[in-house]
C-alpha cells in the first residue's frame, strides 16, 4: 500500500511545482589515497529521501537525525549502501568498508572505505541509490586519483560509469 | 601613383616577410571580457528610470472584476460568471485583450504532458493504470459558455491553449475603459491524485472533500512596454504575472461549510454564527496566540452532516492582483491579531482535524511571524489579512496560501515534519509581499518572487525561534549544486520552464546570493536600505530584474555588476585558493635602506636568519581556479593563538582574474592562514583554502573522530 502511494505520486511530480521544489541528487567523491593504499569515498544524500527508502524498505520509522532516531541505523545504512553501491578496480570487484555517518544540514555523509588499493587505473562505479523510490534521482560521481578529476553522472537508464585515469 | 603603390605593396611584402621569420602573427584584439564590465540593461526612458524606479509616465493596467461562483461539491465542479472592466491606462490602442485560462493546462487535449519526455514504467497501482490506459482522461479544461458585451451581444474570441484573446470590435482607446462579460464551468482536479496549485482533496473516511480553488476565473494578461501582452502558455511550472484590480466576489457553497477567500467578508452576519462572531470579535483583539473561532468539535460536528441549503459568502478585495479561497466542512478556523507598526492586521488559518495538532500549534503563529518579519525588511502589510490553508501543497495567492504537512495518525509529529511545514507557510505567506504586491513577472523570471521570498523567509525563521534549523539561502548548502554536472545546471537569468533542478535555480541560489550580498559584501546597514527602496519602489507595480538591480546599486552607491554577472547570469561557481606564501624579514642595508630577505624555512617558521627586532612579512598568492569574482576573506591565525580577518574586496580581482599577490606585515609571527573560514562564499572546494596545508582531508577527520 504504502509503495502504491509512493508511485503514484512520483507521477505527478511533473506536474507539481511549488516551494518544496525538490531535486533528487546524491554525491559520492572518490579519493585515491596513495600512502594509506586505500580509497575514501565519501556520499551524501538528502536524509529524507534515505528516509523515505528505508521506511519504505523496512516498513518501519527511522526518524533520522532526530531524538527518535532508530539506534541501529547504521547496519540499515550499511546493507543499503552494500546493496546499491559497488565497485571495480581495474575490472576486479572490491568490498568497502562502512566507517560511520554524519549529518550535516539536510543531508548525510556516508564514509566508506576501500583498503588494500596499490595502484589504480579505472574505477567502475555501479550506483543505484534511492533510483527505486525516485526515478528522477541523480547519482553524481566524482573522483581525484593520482592528481586527476573525473566525473560521471549516473541516472535510472545509466547505473553504470567507468571513470579511466 | 603607380610608383607608390609598387613601393607600397613592396613594404608589405618585407613587412610580412619579416615577421613570418620571426614566427610572428599580427596581434589579433579582442571586445571587453572583464568580468567587471558594466552589464547592458534596456535603456532607461521615462516608464522606468535609470536609477530603476518607476518613472513619472510609468502606467499599469486596471482590471476590476465582479463574479458570482457556485461550488458543486456533488460534483466537484466549479460554475462562473464574471463581469470584466478593463482600464487602458496604457498610452497605446489595444485592439483585442489577454485573458489566461490556466485550468486549460488539465484540458483533456492538454499539451503540458506532451512537452514531459516519459518512459515505459516497470510498474504501476492497477487504480493509476485505468486512469491511465482504460479511462476517459480527466477534462478539467475551462468550460467557456458566454464571452459578451454587457448587453448580451456575442464578443468575438479566439483560444489557443491557456490564453483567450477578446477580439474587440473597436480599438481600445488609450485612456479608456472595456466592461465585458465571461460566463465558464470546469470539473475540479483531485489535487492529491492528480496534483495542482489548486484543487480538493477527498476525505474517504467522512467522505468529505476539502476545496482550495484558485485560477478558477478567465482572468487578464499583463499589457506593459516590457513584454507588450505577457501571454506566454501556462504550461504547468512557471507562475503569473497580474494585473491588480478591485474584486467584488459572491461564492455559493453548502450552507455547513467554512470558507476563507481573498478580501474583506461583507456579509458576517449571515453566513456567520453567533458563536462564530463572538469568538472572532475576541480573535482581533487578542495578539499573544491563536483563539479558535470555529473549533475541532464544531467542525466534527459539521463534516457528520450533509446540508442541501447553500450560503453565499460575500467578498470585496480591493487592489489585488488575483483571487483564491479555500473552502470544506471539515475545516477548524482559528486566528489572532498581529500588531505592526503603523496597524493591526490579522493572522488566519483554516485546517482540517486530520491537519491538528500539527496547524493549530504552528500555522497561525508562523503566519504572524511572517506579517511582522516581512513588513520589518520592506513595508507595513498592506492588506488585513493573511490566511494560511491546510492544503497539502504549497501556493500562494493574495491573502490565502495553501500549505503542506500533517501531524501523524496519532498527533505526534517529527521535527522534520514541523519545521518542513513551518517552512512552507513562512514561504508562501511571505508570498504576499513578492510577487502578491511587488508585482515581478513569474512567467519570465521565477527568481524575482522566488528567490527574494525564500531569502526574505530566512528571516522570519530566524524570528520564530531561536536555533530554528535554516537550509535553504545558506551559502554551504548551494555549493552541493552548484558544484554539480554543469550540463545540468542554468543560469539564474533563465526562464523557469526551460531550468533544470528548479528548486535550487529559482530559489536556493538567488536567495543564497542575496544572502551574501547583505552579509559579506554589502553588509546588513547598505543592503537592508536598498532592498527596502526597492520593495517600496515597485509595490502595486512590475518591476523587472534591471529594477532591482539597479535600485541596489543605486541606493548604495556600490557598482554591483559583477556580481550580478557572476551569481545571476552564468553558471560560474566561487573557488579561491591559497597557492603560496613567502616569508620575509628585514635587515639594514646600505644607504640608510630596509632590505627584505627571503625566509625559506620550510613552513610557517621562520628561520634563525631573521632578528627580534624585524617584523613579519610575508608576500600571498591567491589563486582562484573558479569563475566567479568574489571578496577574498582571511583569517590569519597568529603564534600566541589570536587570530584576526581582513576582507578584499571583489574588486582585487579587476586586472587579473586568475591570480593576485599581496604583500601584508604584521608584528606577530603568523602560524595558519584560512580563507573564507566560516564559509560565507559558497566556495566548492575548500581543500585550497589553508595555508599551511591542511594534511588532514574531511575523510581523514571524520575516520579519526571515529577511531577517538
Amino acid at each position: 500500500m504504502r509503495i502504491k502511494k509512493q508511485l503514484l505520486l512520483l507521477f505527478i511530480v511533473p506536474f507539481f511545482a511549488f516551494t518544496a521544489h525538490k531535486y533528487y541528487l546524491s554525491l559520492t567523491q572518490i579519493e585515491f589515497n596513495s600512502s594509506k593504499s586505500s580509497i575514501e569515498v565519501i556520499t551524501n544524500v538528502f536524509i529524507d529521501d534515505i528516509e523515505t527508502a528505508l521506511n519504505d524498505i523496512h516498513s518501519k520509522k527511522f526518524e533520522l537525525d532526530t531524538k527518535k532516531e532508530l539506534k541501529d541505523s547504521d547496519t540499515y545504512f550499511n546493507e543499503y549502501l552494500q546493496k546499491n553501491l559497488a565497485f571495480k578496480i581495474d575490472g576486479k570487484s572490491v568490498t568497502f568498508n562502512y566507517l560511520g555517518k554524519e549529518y550535516d544540514g539536510d543531508v548525510v555523509f556516508f564514509y566508506l572505505e576501500i583498503k588494500d588499493v596499490q595502484s589504480i587505473s579505472t574505477i567502475e562505479v555501479e550506483n543505484s541509490l534511492l533510483i527505486k523510490h525516485f526515478p528522477a534521482q541523480q547519482n553524481l560521481v566524482k573522483s581525484k586519483v593520482n592528481k586527476k578529476h573525473k566525473s560521471t553522472l549516473l541516472t535510472k537508464s545509466n547505473q553504470t560509469g567507468t571513470l579511466t585515469y | 601613383m603607380k610608383k607608390i603603390s609598387l613601393l607600397l605593396l613592396s613594404l608589405v611584402f618585407v613587412a610580412t616577410s619579416s615577421f613570418a621569420q620571426q614566427k610572428r602573427k599580427t596581434q589579433q584584439g579582442h571586445t571587453n571580457q572583464n568580468k567587471f564590465k558594466q552589464l547592458d540593461y534596456a535603456t532607461p526612458n521615462s516608464q522606468r528610470t535609470a536609477s530603476g524606479a518607476p518613472g513619472i509616465k510609468y502606467t499599469q493596467q486596471k482590471v476590476d472584476y465582479v463574479m458570482d461562483i457556485v461550488l458543486d461539491d456533488d460534483n466537484q465542479k466549479i460554475t462562473g460568471n464574471e463581469t470584466i472592466t478593463y482600464h487602458n491606462n496604457s498610452t497605446d490602442n489595444l485592439s483585442y485583450l489577454w485573458l489566461q485560462l490556466d485550468q486549460n493546462m488539465r484540458a483533456a487535449d492538454s499539451k503540458s504532458p506532451d512537452i514531459q519526455p516519459n518512459r515505459m514504467p516497470r510498474r504501476m497501482s492497477k487504480d493509476r493504470y485505468n486512469k491511465r490506459y482504460n479511462d476517459k482522461p480527466f477534462d478539467g479544461g475551462f468550460n467557456i459558455t458566454n464571452v459578451s458585451n454587457t448587453d448580451g451581444s456575442k464578443l468575438s474570441y479566439t483560444i489557443n491553449q491557456t490564453m483567450m484573446r477578446i477580439n474587440l470590435p473597436k480599438p481600445l482607446a488609450a485612456g479608456e475603459t472595456f466592461k465585458f462579460k465571461v460566463a465558464w464551468w470546469y470539473n475540479i482536479n483531485n489535487h492529491k491524485t492528480q496534483g495542482g496549485r489548486s484543487g480538493f482533496e477527498h476525505f474517504p473516511k467522512d467522505g468529505n472533500n476539502s476545496y482550495k480553488i484558485a485560477q478558477f476565473f478567465p482572468r487578464l494578461c499583463v499589457y506593459d512596454n516590457v513584454e507588450g501582452w505577457q501571454n506566454d502558455q501556462f504550461w504547468g511550472r512557471s507562475e503569473f504575472a497580474l494585473e491588480f484590480g478591485d474584486y467584488t466576489v459572491s461564492i455559493t457553497t453548502p450552507a455547513d461549510h467554512m470558507l476563507g477567500a481573498t478580501g474583506v467578508l461583507k456579509n458576517e452576519k449571515e453566513v456567520l454564527t453567533k458563536k462564530q462572531l463572538k469568538n472572532l470579535a475576541l480573535a482581533r483583539k487578542t495578539f499573544d496566540k491563536p483563539v479558535l473561532i470555529h473549533s475541532q468539535k464544531d467542525a466534527e460536528k459539521a463534516e457528520k452532516k450533509r446540508s442541501k441549503k447553500t450560503k453565499t459568502w460575500k467578498f470585496f478585495a480591493e487592489n489585488v492582483r488575483d483571487y483564491a479561497f479555500a473552502t470544506s466542512r471539515k475545516f477548524i478556523w482559528d486566528g489572532m491579531a498581529v500588531k505592526l507598526d503603523s496597524k493591526t492586521v490579522m493572522a488566519y488559518s483554516y485546517y482540517s482535524k486530520e491537519a491538528n495538532p500539527l496547524y493549530g500549534d504552528h500555522s497561525t503563529k508562523a503566519t504572524a511571524v511572517t506579517l511582522k518579519a516581512y513588513s520589518r525588511q520592506t513595508f507595513d502589510y498592506p492588506y488585513h489579512k493573511a490566511i494560511s490553508v491546510d492544503g497539502q501543497m504549497g501556493m500562494e495567492y493574495p491573502q490565502i496560501a495553501f500549505n503542506p504537512g500533517r501531524p501523524n495518525a496519532d498527533g505526534t509529529y517529527s521535527d522534520r515534519t514541523k519545521y518542513r511545514m513551518i517552512n512552507v507557510t513562512i514561504h508562501e505567506v511571505g508570498h504576499n509581499w513578492f510577487p502578491m504586491i511587488v508585482n515581478s513577472d513569474e512567467r519570465k523570471w521565477t527568481w524575482m518572487d522566488e528567490g527574494l521570498n525564500s531569502f526574505a523567509q530566512m528571516q522570519a525563521m530566524m524570528d520564530y525561534e531561536e536555533g530554528y534549523p535554516l537550509g535553504r539561502g545558506l551559502p554551504k548548502n548551494i555549493v552541493r549544486y552548484m558544484n554539480g554536472d554543469q550540463s545540468r545546471i542554468a543560469p539564474i537569468m533563465s526562464k523557469g520552464d526551460n531550468t533544470y533542478s528548479f528548486g535550487n535555480n529559482a530559489y536556493g541560489k538567488p536567495a543564497t546570493a542575496l544572502w551574501i550580498l547583505r552579509n559579506t559584501i554589502m553588509g546588513p546597514e547598505l543592503f537592508d536600505h536598498a532592498f527596502k527602496e526597492y520593495a517600496n519602489r515597485w509595490k502595486f507595480k512590475h518591476p523587472t530584474p534591471a529594477d532591482f538591480f539597479r535600485t541596489m546599486e543605486d541606493a548604495s552607491a556600490m557598482d554591483l555588476d559583477w556580481f550580478w554577472r557572476g551569481w545571476f547570469y552564468t553558471t560560474d561557481v566561487t573557488d579561491i585558493g591559497i597557492k603560496k606564501v613567502k616569508k620575509f624579514y628585514t635587515k639594514n642595508g646600505d644607504n640608510d635602506r630596509v632590505e627584505f630577505v627571503e625566509d625559506t624555512t620550510a613552513g610557517a617558521k621562520f628561520g634563525t636568519g631573521k632578528k627580534a627586532n624585524s617584523k613579519f612579512f610575508y608576500e600571498i598568492t591567491f589563486d582562484k581556479p573558479g569563475g566567479l569574482v568574489m571578496p577574498i576573506i582571511v583569517e590569519f591565525t597568529y603564534k600566541d593563538g589570536t587570530k584576526s580577518r581582513k576582507q578584499y574586496p571583489a574588486q582585487i580581482w579587476r586586472l587579473n582574474d586568475k591570480q593576485i599577490t599581496k604583500a601584508i606585515n604584521s608584528d606577530k609571527e603568523i602560524t595558519n592562514i584560512t580563507i573564507d573560514p566560516d564559509l560565507e562564499t559558497a566556495d566548492v572546494d575548500v581543500t585550497n583554502n589553508s595555508w599551511p596545508k591542511k594534511q588532514e582531508n574531511k575523510f581523514g577527520k571524520f575516520k579519526n573522530k571515529v577511531k577517538g
